[in-house]
């Protein structure tokens, strides 16, 4: 599929590999400096004004990637970030007069603007931004679409509403709006946002010897093709030298049948609930709707269960969460919650640092299996309420609750307004912050549709044990699964 | 109050997840749950000294041997 950011992600690629390469080597610190001038060799620069601008973008990347702010200096705690030099300052005025126009007889945009902001120019009409307040009544009323909505692509994406601008229309990110969701990231046609990594962190304390297991994503499976399975993943992160490797799946078992048993007290005291496994949900009711913190499950999550399964069996595992979520991040940085993974790396993170030590992906057979077919599609919308409901099914509980499943930030919020105002028509809210699911997740490697055969076909290849069933013979059913 | 540990991996060696258990065990016994946040951090590049932890933006340095006391004078203390 042709995308319009496959340059802006080989380069952030080769970023990270470059850290990653160096930091396994133990020359990071020696030479980092040198990265800029190996990715922009020069003399010519290839995207930008000059070289020099094109290499302290790269400097700033590589301080995200070792998990600094981009500007040295200038330290705040948001994980995603603005990579200030690559900011290109997109136009801020949203409505634009285009070459459409022919100054028309009827003049609908003149007549319709009700603060007098538009003229006629000599060759077509001309808002005067001082004079828009950008109510749309003009592009609305101009029947040949002549005025065009231009908006910054990371504003628009921004479900919460937290990208602004500095006083020269840099991008600035309102931290105490900011739900860490990702979805500005890969909206920039300069790829100027990005987040801070934990990769050279895990690098270290691989290299420290210490044990550490990766928790791989449900949402993973598929992402790589039908012959890259879950197995594929433990050997080639074995390579790599992680201890082990689980599939987060299992902790999707966990999760459901914690929050079917949550839900079932819930539903008979009348009370509303909403799903507490999307961090980036997690974060929009703690940030935007905190006084509907008590409607939020305290079942921690899927990532969290199999975290505290880990520490259970050893306490010295050190658990690094692999997959599609930017949010993840900020979860690990919830220092409230006992017990969760100690990192969270994304695909590309994760497939850097392993291409910095010549390991790659192989196909291998399906053969291993933790976590029953609905912890599986823990990863899909719909995903998280299709296994509460079958837990519920296992246990027998006679209830038959309603629940509205939300695809994507925008519908998360909605539902969200609806429960604060004591108006939502179902009995429980599935949050997803991402559009399909965690499959649809920021760092995702293929697009949902993309990633849908191979999934399907892998998930379909596992066995159809139940949920409870998994849990007793893994001998999780006790495993503690609350926030507190 | 905003609490900050910071779980790089230079931290982390020097116990920070420890301290961090601690402080969670802590916050726990004295039933102050809603009144202290812990947070975790990206390293800062303080880590010369031991453990970076912030108390509402103040840097400290700590070790888990010290972390009760510290617990006890510059978080429960300002409360």
């Amino acid at each position: 599929m042709v995308t319009n950011d496959a340059t802006i992600l080989r380069v952030k690629h080769d970023v990270l590999y470059e850290v990653a390469k160096r930091a396994w080597e133990g020359t990071l610190e020696q030479t980092r400096d040198e990265i800029a001038y190996q990715i922009i060799p020069g003399p010519q620069a290839q995207f930008r004004c000059c070289i020099y601008k094109e290499r302290e973008i790269i400097r700033q990347r590589v301080r995200l990637a070792e998990g600094l702010c981009p500007t040295s200096g200038k330290d705040t705690r948001n994980v995603v970030q603005v990579i200030g030099a690559a900011c290109e300052e997109c136009p801020i005025a949203s409505y634009t007069v285009t070459d459409n126009c022919r100054k028309c007889m009827g003049k609908a945009c003149q007549n319709s603007c009700k603060f007098g902001a538009i003229t006629m120019g000599e060759n077509r009409a001309y808002i005067d931004p001082n004079k828009c307040k950008e109510c749309g009544m003009c592009a609305n009323a101009c029947p040949y679409n002549a005025i065009a909505h231009l908006e910054r692509p990371c504003k628009k994406v921004c479900p919460v509403d937290a990208i602004t601008y500095d006083e020269y229309g840099l991008c600035v990110i309102d931290e105490d709006k900011c739900i860490q969701c990702g979805a500005c990231i890969h909206s920039c046609p300069f790829g100027a946002i990005g987040t801070k990594t934990f990769m050279v962190d895990v690098i270290r304390m691989i290299q420290a010897g210490k044990k550490v297991v990766a928790m791989v994503a449900p949402a993973t499976e598929g992402q790589f093709g039908p012959e890259i399975t879950m197995a594929s993943w433990r050997t080639a992160l074995k390579k790599v030298g992680f201890a082990d490797m689980v599939e987060v799946g299992l902790g999707g078992d966990l999760t459901a049948a914690a929050e079917a048993a949550e839900w079932a007290e819930a539903y008979r005291e009348g009370k509303k609930m909403t799903t507490s496994c999307c961090p980036a949900f997690v974060n929009m009711i703690k940030q935007h709707f905190p006084q509907l913190l008590d409607n939020m499950s305290t079942t921690v999550s899927p990532m969290c269960g199999v975290s505290r399964m880990l520490k259970e069996q050893d306490p010295e595992t050190i658990t690094v969460f692999i997959g599609p979520c930017i949010a993840k991040k900020s979860e690990t940085l919830d220092l409230n919650i006992q017990g969760n993974a100690d990192y969270a790396m994304t695909f590309g993170e994760i497939r850097a640092m392993m291409r910095a030590k010549g390991v790659e992906l192989e196909p291998e057979e399906n053969t291993y299996q933790d976590s029953s077919v609905f912890g599986k599609r823990f990863g899909n919308s719909g995903g998280v309420t299709a296994a509460v409901l079958e837990c519920m099914k296992e246990t027998n509980e006679d209830i038959n609750p309603t629940v509205m499943k939300c695809n994507g930030a925008a519908e998360c919020k909605k539902a969200l307004l609806l429960l604060k105002v004591g108006k939502l028509p179902a009995d429980f809210i599935e949050g997803m912050a991402c559009v399909g699911g965690c499959v649809g997740g920021p760092s995702k490697h293929k697009t949902e549709q993309e990633a849908k055969k191979a999934r399907d076909l892998l998930i379909s290849q596992a066995d159809g044990r139940e949920v409870h069933a998994n849990l007793k013979e893994k001998g999780l059913e006790n495993l503690a699964m609350h926030r507190h | 109050m905003r609490v900050t540990i910071c779980i790089g991996s230079a931290c982390h060696l020097k116990g920070s997840r420890d301290i961090i258990h601690q402080m969670q065990e802590l916050v726990k016994e004295h039933g102050v749950g809603d009144k202290v946040d812990l947070n975790g951090a990206f390293c800062s590049g303080n880590c010369v000294n031991g453990v970076c932890v912030t108390v509402d933006g103040e840097l400290h340095s700590l070790s888990p041997e010290n972390t009760k006391e510290f617990f006890e004078t510059e978080i429960l203390g300002r409360l």
